[in-house]
């Protein structure tokens, strides 16, 4: 019933019954009940994350536990921590299915055990332990687990990669296109099936693309398409660790300073290395750890993610973990990814000795499609190969500071704003490039009329407002936020079209709604409809 | 399980993330329903069939915006509306190249299959880029006349000698060197589209 996995983690359940799963629940459970009587932090049982390997990243975790003010509701307590005897048994016990089903099937039978103080640590150990098993389980073992199947092609596709590699593409062309455009294409295809376009959108999108489709990678100004390509084929070999292997040490240098400095990431760095004083100090202590070990890179994402989820915890116990865990996740990803893209012309020897090149070049192109696909949805298709598909890690000395507490409820208000005016696919645009590719004018009244004067700065000499700073807040925060306001969005939808939806928006939002952004006036039937849009696409790439 | 269409065409693409793919192979193993939503998906995947042009057929014109070598852009109409119908002139604006008096132009109008040559189509029609009037920054005017087609995309290619168009060979090979030089990257192209106001 199980994977069989190095010795230093625990080994990760596959398909299991029911009896099964409930074992595996009541160990997590003995052991949760048992940390939380005598939270003493060496022995803090998160050894389902592989921060559990490092002393300083597992001491961190069990501090942000043991300090963390924890509420859940007896329905989450009842999930984790009722008693087996008094858990339901599924309709067919015996079935196999992987744990997160069986997890699922019981919170789906609303019981409930009644709150004590004991009880609140020791749900979160449990819930931590179920998420990062799962994250064991599909952020790395089912990344390992890919048979790059050798093929008659890896010879054809090592010397295309030395061509791009090598900055000589032109002449690889129908080679390249013969091996790759189809997959891509057949990608596009499913994005334009997502949406349900018109046949002859269709196809004049695939007729744009297969034209297209070598000049995106060969690119612009930035950073090419086939260096976020490269990218992605060699995290095929290991998500996380391949890149962090890539970096150099002005890579590394630059991400340390970045991570000790702007964001939620700041407050981790602090928990892990709370003697040292000052940023510069921690950013050296996480440049020499990461350049000493590539694997400490998964567990410092660990802790991050931990992190993360028990502050999330503190707010929302019914938050979806996973949408946290792979928020966090994906984004620190995505900025490693930038970061080795930035230099991939380096690359050729780590790329070149995979094995199964052609496959992983073939897994990686179908990635990098859909990604790029959806881009170009929220631009009409425009195929500007000036816009990257992996978003740009800025040097932190170039960025301007983050917005405060003081002003945070501002920007959360006028995000929700924007979303129930239904211009959140402009917001995510207008944060990745500056402009929303349109003259949309309701967009360009939520930024002149409804944006407090506060999120912008004058510009000497100039009547037009810098939204810089808003816009580099939002690259980092805009995932979180969306993320928050998940719960108001249904209870916007709930309201109802009925007569008085003005006073029932206005009372729903009552408390919440920042006074610096202006309470709207109009458009109420339409935000029921722009929420709804908003909660559908949530798990949809952006 | 909540598993939205747009996912299931992300699995069924091949395009999920390992981890991802797993999840939804589980649910789709675990729900009979979410599996019959993924069989229908499957099947509207199919790809048309459409006859395969061969390679040495095929132009290689990058969509407008995507930068083949060269700048092009509509020009912003000097005077009250920009408004265009079918018949009327419109002006496309050529960047800057090197060797402009060296440079055949070529103007190329996408059809439903391909595109086809509209300029130049008899060897005394053959201008260099260089000809046309030049603007204060370097870029070059041509004005087209508009197509009935309510969008319409229009080419400009400018290639050097070498890859200019052999008027003996037989109609479909007369332009050969000139498609190997775009797929090459050799001869600059870029394309824009046009937009008929009703």
């Amino acid at each position: 019933m199980t994977q069989p996995h190095n010795g230093d983690t625990p080994p990760i359940e596959s398909a299991m019954t029911w009896a099964q799963y409930i074992d595996l629940r009541e160990n997590r459970r003995q052991q949760s009940l048992r940390w939380s009587a005598a939270p003493e932090p060496a022995a803090v049982p998160l050894g389902a994350w592989r921060l559990q390997a490092d002393p300083a990243l597992r001491d961190a975790a069990a501090h942000t536990l043991a300090s963390a003010s924890l509420s859940p509701g007896p329905a989450q307590l009842w999930r984790h921590l009722a008693a087996p005897g008094a858990l339901p048994t599924p309709p067919d016990p015996a079935a196999q299915r992987p744990a997160w089903q069986h997890h699922d099937w019981l919170a789906q039978q609303g019981g409930a055990l009644e709150d004590a103080p004991e009880r609140r640590l020791a749900w979160a150990l449990a819930a931590l332990d179920h998420c990062g098993r799962e994250v064991e389980r599909r952020e790395r073992w089912a990344w390992s687990a890919v048979q790059h199947t050798p093929s008659p092609h890896d010879e054809a596709s090592a010397a295309l990669w030395a061509g791009w590699l090598g900055g000589q593409p032109w002449s690889l062309r129908e080679r390249w296109e013969a091996l790759y455009l189809s997959p891509v294409v057949r990608t596009f295809r499913g994005v334009c099936e997502a949406r349900r376009l018109p046949k002859p959108v269709v196809t004049r999108i695939v007729r744009d693309l297969e034209e297209g489709f070598f000049y995106r990678l060969v690119g612009g100004d930035g950073v090419p398409g086939w260096a976020e390509l490269a990218v992605r084929v060699l995290e095929t070999d290991a998500p996380v660790r391949a890149l962090a292997a890539a970096l150099d040490a002005a890579a590394w240098d630059r991400l340390s300073r970045c991570a000790v400095s702007r964001g939620s990431w700041q407050e981790s760095c602090a928990a892990v290395w709370s003697t040292l004083p000052e940023a510069g100090s921690r950013a050296r202590a996480l440049t020499r750890a990461g350049q000493a070990d590539p694997d400490w890179a998964e567990a410092w994402m660990d802790l991050h993610v931990v992190r993360r989820l028990v502050r999330t915890w503190e707010t929302r116990p019914d938050a979806d973990a996973w949408a946290i865990i792979s928020q966090n996740r994906g984004r620190a990803r995505g900025r490693l990814r930038a970061l080795v893209a930035a230099g991939a012309t380096g690359l050729a020897d780590r790329l070149l000795s995979l094995p199964g090149l052609h496959a992983r070049t073939t897994a990686a192109i179908r990635r990098y499609a859909w990604a790029w696909a959806w881009q170009e949805m929220a631009l009409d298709f425009s195929f500007d190969i000036a816009r990257s598909v992996t978003p740009p890690c800025h040097d932190v000395a170039t960025l301007p500071a983050p917005f405060g507490a003081g002003l945070r409820p501002a920007v959360e208000t006028w995000v929700l704003l924007v979303v129930l005016r239904g211009r959140l696919s402009h917001l995510r645009r207008w944060v990745a490039s500056g402009s929303t590719g349109d003259r949309d004018s309701t967009w360009a009244r939520l930024l002149s009329d409804s944006l407090p004067d506060t999120l912008s700065e004058a510009v000497p000499g100039k009547r037009a407002r810098s939204y810089r700073r808003l816009r580099v807040d939002l690259a980092e925060s805009l995932d979180d936020i969306l993320a928050a306001q998940r719960p108001l969005l249904a209870a916007v939808t709930d309201l109802g079209a009925a007569r008085g939806l003005r006073g029932r928006f206005t009372a729903l939002v009552d408390g919440r709604w920042d006074g610096a952004v202006p309470l709207p006036r109009s458009g109420f039937p339409s935000f029921l409809k722009n929420a709804q849009a908003t909660l559908d696409v949530a798990e949809e790439p952006t | 399980m909540n598993i939205s269409d747009a996912r299931l065409l992300a699995w069924l693409s091949g395009a999920l993330e390992p981890g991802d793919a797993l999840y939804v192979q589980e649910a789709v193993v675990a729900d009979a329903g979410l599996a019959g939503r993924a069989a229908t998906l499957r099947a509207r995947l199919a790809p048309p069939t459409r006859p395969r042009v061969a390679a040495a057929q095929r132009w290689r014109v990058p969509p407008p915006r995507v930068s083949g070598g060269m700048g092009l852009r509509r020009a912003t109409a000097a005077v009250m509306s920009e408004a265009l119908r079918a018949g009327e002139r419109f002006r496309l604006r050529i960047d800057p190249v090197d060797r402009p008096d060296e440079r055949l132009l070529v103007v190329l109008y996408r059809t439903d299959d391909t595109w086809e040559v509209v300029f130049p189509q008899h060897p005394d029609e053959t201008v260099a880029v260089g000809a046309l009037p030049a603007q204060d920054d370097g870029s070059r005017s041509l004005d087209l006349v508009a197509r009935a087609a309510p969008r319409q995309r229009w080419a400009i290619a400018l290639p050097l000698g070498d890859a200019a168009p052999d008027w003996d060979a037989p109609a479909e090979d007369r332009w050969s060197s000139l498609r190997r030089a775009i797929a090459a990257g050799e001869a600059p192209v870029a394309s824009a589209e046009i937009r008929l106001d009703a």
